[in-house]
């Protein structure tokens, strides 16, 4: 039966590796400084075939997987366990015969023995340091005492009691970390099925301690509890084309992909609670009364949320334990996971979502929440899971699935499964302060601007999951970005859909101003880098791709360019599984528009965008007729190169020169200057035109009457990322014209370009990048003429009337308890915090 | 939960704090933003703390154990200020341990879009060794991280303070 070989696990990237070389690229420019910035992916990129195409389509032998699941679970409310028993049936679809099937077992990412949990250090769980650099001891905090009391408390992680095929056989398996393979008795053909059925068991983890993706919130004022199920049954890893078998163990972080199917589940809970899970309940007259039933009925056409259950009959479930057991029956087809809730404390509410000549035309939006997360919760969530339904679907498609959740499982963080998400933010509990009055008919719970765009963001992210990758199914095991990114993308532009000026990223906050601080930073990895290794997540997953995009769409491709691409893209691998390279592919070949030099930059590279004006130089054309060129250049040169001071001083005295006192001395070369005309310059003058050809003489000629301003402007690439160079240019009489040059600009040349421009008027100034729409990190160098950038600070302080103000309260709150403000809680300052226990 | 094996086999702290929670899946993740910048027009160097205004507003209702305060008000911004003050330093670094703190003035602090922006300057240069601490937040929030980014002659060296760290040391040339 099960053997456990931690201690055996070899990965195969392991080995890799070793043979990697320094330079990993087959082409080198080994003489010389060209950088070619444009050099296409295509040697980068996996070579296209038949199951993924060169246009970054789903190949014509493109196949995936199918598992589906029936599955009788129990939950164990007092001793916090679950029990289960899945049924599976597995087909492969694939061209290859397999001898073994590998399972995912996440939640033996808990175990002691893990290798997520061996190989935690400091920064995972805050736990010992050395921190002998700085003199001290090593500390510990309070976070992880308390995390490691629960793991000694519990064993966590699965218990798989049982694995037999569909005539009881019992099927040999092997458990190795997060993974299990179970050896097939016979080699399952392509195109054939196999079932086989697993009992398995494991203890459900005190989230808010042991910190997870699913688990228990226990509320200790009501001693209540909501328990939240994810990744709570073993299921099939992804085998696939481009990877074989997706079994990198689960370290917490790269979080999962997997097989679409169609669920059949059975939850057996107290009778007391409210059910909320993948799919759709099977059993309404079972579990709902009569009039329940009615009210979500009801739900389907109103133009409000419904409460199905009310937040009175809520309070009384959960002041009323019954003994009594329900079982909620639910279905779900085609998707690629199953995750669910139970509480005696949700309250749910229900609105339809009309989707017209969709194939699911009616999407009920609805919402599970305890009374601790009220009023904030019946006002906006459900109405947030419209609003992202609404967008998204005209982003990429028709919401797929009959149901789309939200559950406030936690007090923070959001996560995200088919048709159902755990989202955080509650209200803050109001407690009036020794000399607060009383006043009637006071809330009793306050929310925060923090609290409420913190639910309204969390909730259009985390259902916007469910397109992104529950529907169109990304690798988030190896690439965070493809669904983070790509999802913080579009809840970016939900949430400006929204309300105008949602504070995610104000006008005052674009988000192109806010990434380059992380951009020029060191400590950067690649966007394209696999998810367990990816240093400073929010930033290089969620943030820097969203900016990425957001520059795509609004500035490289142009929205009608990005908008129809990206729906492509949508709608090529809506169920089914992408691969960066069919993003980046799809993106041009939908579009037309050439954006290797943008994926190599922003997703391969860790460089960031500083481009600056360097010199402008402005001339005119030269007619190249002496008589005419002869008097300017003389002019010009009297300009620059005024008359000495002492030979000015000299005349002043009425000293006069030997030549003025022997005028008979004097030549030719005292008459003329050499900017005068000869006739050798006018025959050398006939010379030439009569050498040009008649185009070239009428080119000149034109020239030469249009009289025009010539401006050469030097551009250098000083951040290291190419980008378009939009410019506004404004000439004398204060008229504006803004162009923008595209990246290509920089092809020959990646560190500095020329660029010419002929004008008829002169250029009084020229802008880089006014609008700030290429995370250009640093903009003092974007003008010509160089202006004067005064830092923030300077700006700051050159505002007097609020500088004062300002001053004198600092003054006023430091001479109080020498500046430490009066009204504070005993703030720990320097290293007060530190308690040392002895 | 063992301490260090010789020196100090007692020593072993524990950090106040809340309760670990690292978010599943994290939306926006709590972080501080600090620049410090040498401005040879004013010869001055200029650090800039940038917090999100959610994450500074939920501090100062820890710190001024009021509920509903609302970094609109001077008198918020000011107390943010004076908080970041007492939370924020360089020092010199002599011997290679952590030397005096530097000078640095508080200026104040505004709002910008959805973030504040704290003020702080030193009216001289850096020495070419410092040492920081940034424990903005990190008292109140045990997964605040705090980033320091300082621009040098020769890039931006960047320092990242979470968890239990204190001081970090950096050489700048």
């Amino acid at each position: 039966m099960g053997v456990s070989r931690f201690s055996r696990l070899l990965l195969p990237a392991v080995s890799m590796l070793f043979v990697l070389p320094v330079f990993a690229d087959a082409i080198r420019q080994t003489k010389g400084e060209f950088y070619d910035a444009f050099r296409q992916l295509d040697v980068d990129l996996p070579t296209p075939n038949v199951y993924r195409t060169a246009s970054g389509a789903p190949g014509d032998r493109y196949w995936q997987q199918q598992v589906d699941y029936k599955i009788k679970v129990d939950l164990d409310q007092d001793a916090r366990r679950i029990t289960g028993s899945e049924s599976i049936n597995y087909t492969n679809n694939s061209p290859d015969t397999l001898r073994y099937l590998w399972l995912q077992l996440d939640q033996n990412r808990f175990r002691e023995d893990s290798i997520a949990r061996r190989s935690e250090t400091a920064f995972d769980v805050g736990g010992r340091r050395n921190l002998a650099e700085q003199g001290e001891g090593d500390v510990l905090n309070y976070g992880a005492v308390a995390r490691q009391q629960a793991m000694d408390d519990t064993a966590y992680g699965y218990e798989v009691k049982r694995v037999v095929d569909s005539r009881g056989k019992a099927i040999p398996f092997t458990i190795v970390d997060t993974m299990m393979r179970l050896d097939l008795a016979a080699p399952l053909a392509s195109g054939k099925s196999t079932s086989f059925s697993i009992d398995f068991a494991f203890n459900i983890i005190n989230e808010a301690r042991v910190s997870g993706r699913g688990g228990y919130d226990h509320f200790d004022d009501s001693n209540t509890d909501i328990f939240f199920l994810a990744q709570w049954f073993p299921r099939l890893a992804a085998y696939t084309d481009y990877a074989g078998w997706q079994h990198k163990a689960f370290l917490g972080r790269g979080e999962f992909t997997l097989e679409f199917g169609d669920y059949e589940v059975e939850i057996t809970v107290p009778a007391d609670h409210v059910v909320s899970a993948t799919g759709v309940l099977q059993n309404p007259g079972k579990v709902l009364s009569a009039e329940q039933r009615a009210r979500l009925k009801q739900a389907e056409t109103a133009a409000q949320p419904v409460f199905v259950v009310t937040p009175e009959e809520a309070a009384q479930n959960e002041k009323t334990p019954s003994k009594e057991r329900a079982t909620w029956v639910f279905k779900a087809e085609n998707v690629r996971d199953f995750a669910w809730a139970s509480s005696n404390k949700f309250i749910w509410d229900a609105m339809g979502h009309q989707q017209p000549g969709a194939r699911q035309p009616l999407v009920m939006a609805m919402s599970f929440y305890p009374n601790e997360a009220e009023p904030i919760w019946s006002k906006y969530s459900t109405q947030a899971v419209l609003h992202t339904l609404e967008v998204y679907s005209r982003f990429s498609f028709d919401y797929p699935y009959p149901t789309a959740q939200s559950v406030n499982a936690w007090a923070r963080g959001g996560m995200e499964y088919p048709m159902i998400t755990f989202n955080g933010y509650r209200p803050e509990v109001f407690e009036p302060g020794e000399d607060d009055v009383a006043v009637e008919g006071a809330p009793d719970k306050t929310y925060s601007r923090r609290v409420k765009y913190g639910l309204v963001g969390v909730i259009i992210h985390e259902i916007g999951h469910i397109y992104f990758p529950m529907t169109v199914n990304s690798d988030e095991r190896q690439w965070t970005w493809m669904d983070e990114g790509i999802n913080s993308f579009l809840d970016y532009v939900s949430a400006l859909e929204w309300e105008e000026n949602y504070p995610s990223y104000a006008p005052h906050t674009n988000v192109l101003d806010y990434i380059p601080d992380e951009m020029v930073a060191e400590n950067q990895v690649p966007v394209m880098t696999q998810s367990d290794s990816v240093l400073n997540l929010g930033y290089n997953a969620y943030t820097k791709p969203t900016a990425a995009l957001i520059i795509l769409r609004e500035t490289v491709m142009g929205r009608e360019l990005f908008d129809f691409a990206f729906k492509e893209y949508s709608r090529r691998w809506m169920f089914k599984r992408p691969t960066p390279s069919d993003f980046f592919r799809t993106m041009e070949d939908a579009s037309g528009v050439d954006l290797d030099w943008f994926w190599r930059g922003w997703f391969y590279s860790t460089d960031h965008v500083d481009i600056a004006i360097t010199d402008v130089r402005e001339y005119k054309v030269a007619s190249l007729n002496p008589d005419v060129d002869y008097p300017l250049d003389r002019t010009e040169f009297a300009d620059k190169h005024p008359e000495t001071l002492a030979q000015i001083r000299n005349r002043e005295e009425g000293r006069k020169t030997w030549m003025q006192r022997h005028p008979d001395l004097a030549d030719q070369y005292n008459r003329d200057d050499r900017f005068t005309v000869s006739n050798q310059n006018r025959n050398d003058y006939q010379e030439l035109l009569e050498s040009l050809e008649p185009w070239e003489r009428t080119a000149l000629e034109r020239a030469v009457a249009e009289d025009k301003y010539i401006y050469f402007i030097d551009f250098a690439n000083l951040g290291g990322l190419v980008m378009p160079l939009p410019l506004k240019i404004t000439d004398a009489s204060g008229d504006s014209e803004f162009v923008t040059f595209p990246a290509e600009i920089w092809r020959r040349d990646f560190h500095a370009v020329t660029k010419i421009l002929i004008r008829d008027t002169a250029i009084a100034s020229l802008e880089l990048d006014p609008r700030h729409e290429t995370a250009d990190a640093n903009y003092s160098n974007n003008n010509y003429p160089q202006r004067i950038t005064k830092s923030r600070i300077q700006l700051y302080k050159s505002d007097e009337e609020d500088r004062n103000l300002m001053a004198e309260m600092l003054l006023k709150l430091r001479e109080v308890k020498g500046g430490v403000d009066p009204d504070a809680k005993a703030i720990p300052l320097e290293q007060a915090e530190i308690e040392d226990r002895e | 939960m063992t301490g260090p094996s010789g020196r100090a086999a007692g020593a072993v702290c524990l950090l106040a704090g809340l309760c670990l929670s690292m978010s599943a899946s994290a939306h926006r993740l709590p972080m501080g933003m600090t620049t410090v910048t040498y401005n040879p027009v004013t010869d001055s160097v200029e650090i800039v703390h940038r917090l999100h205004r959610h994450d500074a507003e939920q501090a100062m209702v820890e710190v001024m154990a009021e509920s509903g305060v609302d970094l609109l008000q001077l008198t918020v911004q000011a107390r943010l200020a004076l908080y970041t003050e007492s939370h924020f330093q360089i020092a010199t670094v002599v011997d290679g341990e952590v030397g005096t703190p530097l000078p640095l003035q508080l200026l104040g602090a505004e709002m910008d879009g959805d973030y504040v922006l704290i003020y702080q300057e030193l009216p001289e240069r850096l020495p070419p060794e410092i040492a920081v601490r940034d424990d903005v937040l990190r008292d109140l929030f045990p997964d605040q991280v705090n980033q320091v980014n300082i621009t040098t002659t020769s890039g931006i060296k960047t320092l990242v303070f979470k968890l239990d760290d204190s001081w970090h040391k950096v050489r700048l040339e």
